[in-house]
Parts: structure tokens; C-alpha cells; sequence
């Protein structure tokens, strides 16, 4: 981030500046968000398709090694 | 997100630091607000197009327009022509859940991974990222190299063009330059509709497919699913995730301007869905014709194998098209691998409204993954064929956990408030998971009982 100095910058006027969202700016969007709480059932099944995703994966790399000319 | 009440320039009068990524940006937004008081509606939709029209004609990228191609020259005007509109909707039901948490959080999509879900599942999601568009941006680079080689340009110099555009559009520091340059380049995915037209199709036979669904595909049921998981990572793909939601924010689109992203994308979602349609009846002719397309070698074998049946003239627009495919996609790919690095490595800028010194790491990834790819399709012996046709079915693999996550942020009502999913496109929106999940694993699973016995017989 590197700020910079409104007066030396060119003067942006004070409309500009309102032009944008107060959590548009890159100073708001900087801040973290809360985690998000993810219950037991939802994270069991992120983790399920993270397994099926990463088997699916292998096969397909598999294939793909054979395939090779 | 709207715990932040006091306006920006209260805040800025409070102390917040303002970048020069805000000024250009508030610049862009200045505009917008001048349309929309003065209700100049063409030109505030002028204005707010980019994202969606971009995700879209660039997601119609080299592979992308091989497997339509395939799909005409293995079965002909049919089953696929309409399945391909399907997956254009599809895609599009996707694709402005991206562009609605983008206008309303302001976040990318990574970075939200990251800060709601945690550094573990950022970090897992940026790496299928990054693997799926170093594959995929192998695949651009074999489609200009391709394209350029049936004007008998040296691959060498093609792939040094392919990474020379990123280098070019990348550079002046303004959002708004990279992406009108892109939406120009773009713009000529149309190609493949006049190759469509050269190719003199039966309108009453696409009519009669675009309603019936037939003639349904006979043959193997490895190459129908093939073409059928490929037709899918054709479009919808996780790098479309991030690059929507992260350019919208970019751009600066914020709650009010959701009506035109959803134009916008709507527009993206019909040209490409155009474009598409018009490669597979493009290469149509091949099966007519009975042409073996399994011997054709990438996409310049489909443009030369075209050239008896729709003359020089059209070969020629199908060699282009399809460097324009892979140059666009270049560009967006690249873009999306920038954006997702950026943002989950907390505190970096990233931006197209920074300049080189400014996000470093912001262009490095998003010029030396070009860089690599380049490097790569240059080896000598590297099994390009291979390589790009299993690119989309690795997209398509990959995207149920993209979208299980896009899901649960859109109806995140924290972050999203009362812009959260409806009940019908979150019906939409997991009928879409389950689908891509069934296709990827179905061809994963058939394919791999296949080679084993191949391999014992």
C-alpha cells in the first residue's frame, strides 16, 4: 500500500473522492472480513468433495501419463 | 457491506490513506455517476461492460474452440449444438453470482476464500487455480502456435508474440486500458460465425437440432463423454470465478450498477455461446465428409482439413480465430492467476490500477505465467495434443469445489446482505455442481477402467 499525499497528487478534488463507496476505497477493502463459522455437516462436506476432487484428479493424470506418446 | 457508514471522504478526512489505485479508480466511477444523473443509459452501460463480456469470449479460448470443433466433426449438426447453448446458461447463472459479490463486497473472490473460509482453503483454492491456468495457458500458447504455423510463422517467434501481448496490454497502469484493448481483441472471436457461414449450413437442420436435440451421438461412450466433459470445461471454469469477481471489483462496479453487470454478462454469454455454435458447425463438414478427426493434429490440423471443404478464405479465418482464441484467453487467464495471487497473499496490491513498481508481485504472476507457458510449449517432444485435450476436463474437475464455495458466499448474508442468493438460482446454482461433478468424475472413472484394460489386454 502505498498512500499518497492528496495535495501533491494533483489536488483530487473532493468530488472525486466521493465518486467512490466508502468501502471501496483500498483502505476499507484492506481490513479482513470475520471468519465465517462453517459447521460441522458443511465442513465434512468440503472436505468429501475435496477427497472426490483429488481422486478424480489422480485418474485423470493417470490417463493422461498413459496417453503419452 | 455496510459497516463502514461514514462516506469516503470522511474517511479520507479521518486519516484513511488514499492510493493512487483510488484516484484512478474514483476517476472511472466519476463517469459513471455523470451517466447515470444525466440518464445516458447507452453510455453507462458502455461504461459498466468489460467483465462479463471478457469472462466469457476469453473462457471461448484455443481448447475451448477445439472441443466445439471436435463436437461437429465427430457428430455432426446435433445433440451439441443445443447442449452448448445449455452450457453458455449455465455458465451464465455462474458467472453473475461472481459479478454480484464482486459489486457488493468489493473483495475478489480469492481474497474472500481466504478471510471467510480461512488461509487453508484459500491456499487449496489458489493452488487448483494456478494449476488448472498454467495447463490451460499451455493450451493458449499451442493454439496461437498453431494458428501462426498454418501462416507458416516459426514457433519461436509465435510464442514470443503470445507473451509479448500480455507484456504490452499489461503495461500504462489504467484498468480501463487493459480491458478495452482485451474486449477489442475479443471482439474477433466472431471469426469462427463467418467460417460457420462459409461452411453453408442447412438452416432447417440447425433449426431442427437447436429444438429436437437430434440426431443424438452414436459411437463409443469414452469419446461421447470426452467430448461431453470437455464441452463443459469448455464453460464453466474456475479461473472465470476469479477473474469476474475480481475485475468487477477492479472496475469498480458497486450495488447500483448490478443490473448492467448482469447485462453485460448476459451480452458475453451470448456472443461466446454464438462464437461456440459456430466452430462446431464450422467443422461440421469434416463429418459429413467422414474426415478421421482423431488423426488431425491440433487446431491447424482442423483448419487445414477444412481447407478442401470451405476454400483457403475460410481455413485461413479459422487458423485466425483460433490465435485470437488462445491470445484473449491469454490475457484473461493470466489476469485471473494475478488477481488470486495478490489477493491471497494478504496485503499485496492488485490491481491493473497500479503500476509495475507499485504491485510487483501483481504483474509478475500475471507476465511469468505467460513466461513459463511459453518456455513450455517450446520444449522439444512435449506432448501438446495430449496436453490440450485434457486441459478442460482437468476445469471441469476441479470446478465443483469452486462453485461450492461460490455457492455459500452468495448466500453469505454477512457480507452480501439482502443480495443474497434467490431460491431459484441457488437451485440452479447446486443443479450446476451436481451436473459438473457427475461429468468430470463420470469420464475420469470410464476412462481410467479403460486404459487399465487396455493395459492388461
Amino acid at each position: 500500500m502505498q498512500p499518497i499525499d492528496r495535495l501533491s497528487h494533483g489536488h483530487p478534488d473532493d468530488e472525486l473522492i466521493q465518486a467512490l463507496e466508502p468501502d471501496q476505497l483500498v483502505a476499507a477493502t484492506s481490513q479482513p472480513l470475520p471468519r465465517y463459522r462453517l459447521g460441522h455437516a458443511a465442513n465434512l462436506a468440503l472436505w468429501l468433495l475435496r477427497v472426490l476432487v483429488l481422486s478424480m484428479t489422480a485418474l485423470v493424470i493417470y490417463t493422461f501419463v498413459e496417453a503419452l506418446p | 457491506m455496510n459497516h463502514l457508514r461514514t462516506s469516503s471522504l470522511e474517511q479520507v478526512e479521518q486519516g484513511a490513506s488514499l492510493t493512487p489505485e483510488d484516484l484512478s479508480r474514483s476517476r472511472d466511477r466519476m463517469r459513471v455517476l455523470k451517466a447515470r444523473q444525466n440518464g445516458r443509459f447507452p453510455k453507462l452501460l458502455w461504461l459498466l461492460t468489460g467483465p462479463g463480456i471478457l469472462v466469457m469470449l476469453g473462457e471461448n479460448d484455443g481448447p475451448s474452440m477445439l472441443s466445439y470443433a471436435a463436437s461437429g466433426a465427430t457428430y455432426g449438426i446435433g445433440f451439441f449444438l443445443p447442449f452448448i447453448v445449455v452450457t453458455f446458461l449455465a455458465a451464465f447463472v455462474v458467472q453473475e453470482m461472481s459479478m454480484r459479490i464482486g459489486a457488493v463486497t468489493h473483495r475478489g473472490y480469492g481474497e474472500l476464500i481466504f478471510q471467510r473460509f480461512g488461509p487453508f482453503w484459500g491456499w487449496i483454492s489458489a493452488a487448483d487455480l494456478v494449476l488448472t491456468n498454467l495447463i490451460t495457458l499451455i493450451t493458449e500458447v499451442i493454439a496461437i502456435r498453431v494458428g501462426m504455423a498454418f501462416f507458416a510463422v516459426p514457433p519461436p517467434v509465435a510464442v514470443g508474440c503470445a507473451v509479448m501481448l500480455v507484456v504490452v496490454t499489461s503495461s500504462g497502469a489504467r484498468y480501463w486500458r487493459w480491458e478495452r484493448l482485451t474486449m477489442a481483441l475479443a471482439l474477433f472471436n466472431l471469426l469462427f460465425v463467418a467460417v460457420a457461414v462459409l461452411s453453408r449450413p442447412s438452416a432447417g437442420q440447425l433449426a431442427d437440432a437447436l429444438v429436437t436435440w437430434t440426431p443424438l451421438p452414436t459411437g463409443p461412450f469414452q469419446g461421447f463423454l470426452l467430448i461431453l466433459a470437455s464441452n463443459i470445461g469448455a464453460t464453466v471454469t474456475p479461473w472465470m470465478l476469479f477473474f469476474q469477481q475480481s475485475s468487477s471489483v477492479d472496475k469498480g462496479l458497486t450495488p447500483k450498477d448490478i443490473p448492467q453487470g448482469r447485462i453485460d454478462t448476459m451480452i458475453g454469454t451470448a456472443l461466446a455461446a454464438l462464437a461456440g455454435c459456430a466452430a462446431l458447425v464450422a467443422a461440421a463438414p469434416l463429418f459429413v465428409h467422414h474426415v478421421d478427426t482423431s488423426k488431425l493434429e491440433g487446431g491447424a490440423g482442423y483448419a487445414e482439413a477444412l481447407q478442401p471443404l470451405i476454400g483457403s478464405f475460410g481455413s485461413g479465418l479459422f487458423a485466425l480465430g483460433l490465435i485470437e482464441a488462445g491470445a484473449v484467453a491469454m490475457l484473461t487467464i493470466s489476469a485471473s492467476t494475478a488477481y488470486a495471487v495478490g489477493e491471497v497473499l494478504g496485503g499485496s496490491a492488485h490491481s491493473f490500477n497500479r503500476t509495475i513498481r507499485q504491485a510487483p508481485l501483481f504483474y509478475a504472476a500475471n507476465i511469468g505465467m505467460a513466461v513459463v507457458a511459453g518456455i513450455i510449449v517450446l520444449i522439444p517432444g512435449m506432448p501438446l495434443l495430449v496436453i490440450t485435450l485434457n486441459a478442460n476436463l482437468l476445469a471441469t474437475i476441479l470446478m465443483p469445489a469452486a462453485l461450492v464455495f461460490l455457492l455459500i458466499l452468495a448466500n453469505d448474508r454477512e457480507i452480501m446482505g439482502a443480495r443474497v442468493n434467490s431460491r431459484m438460482t441457488n437451485l440452479f446454482g447446486a443443479l450446476i455442481a451436481v451436473l459438473v461433478t457427475l461429468a468430470g468424475s463420470s469420464y475420469a472413472i470410464v476412462s481410467f477402467i479403460n486404459t487399465l484394460s487396455a493395459k492388461a489386454s
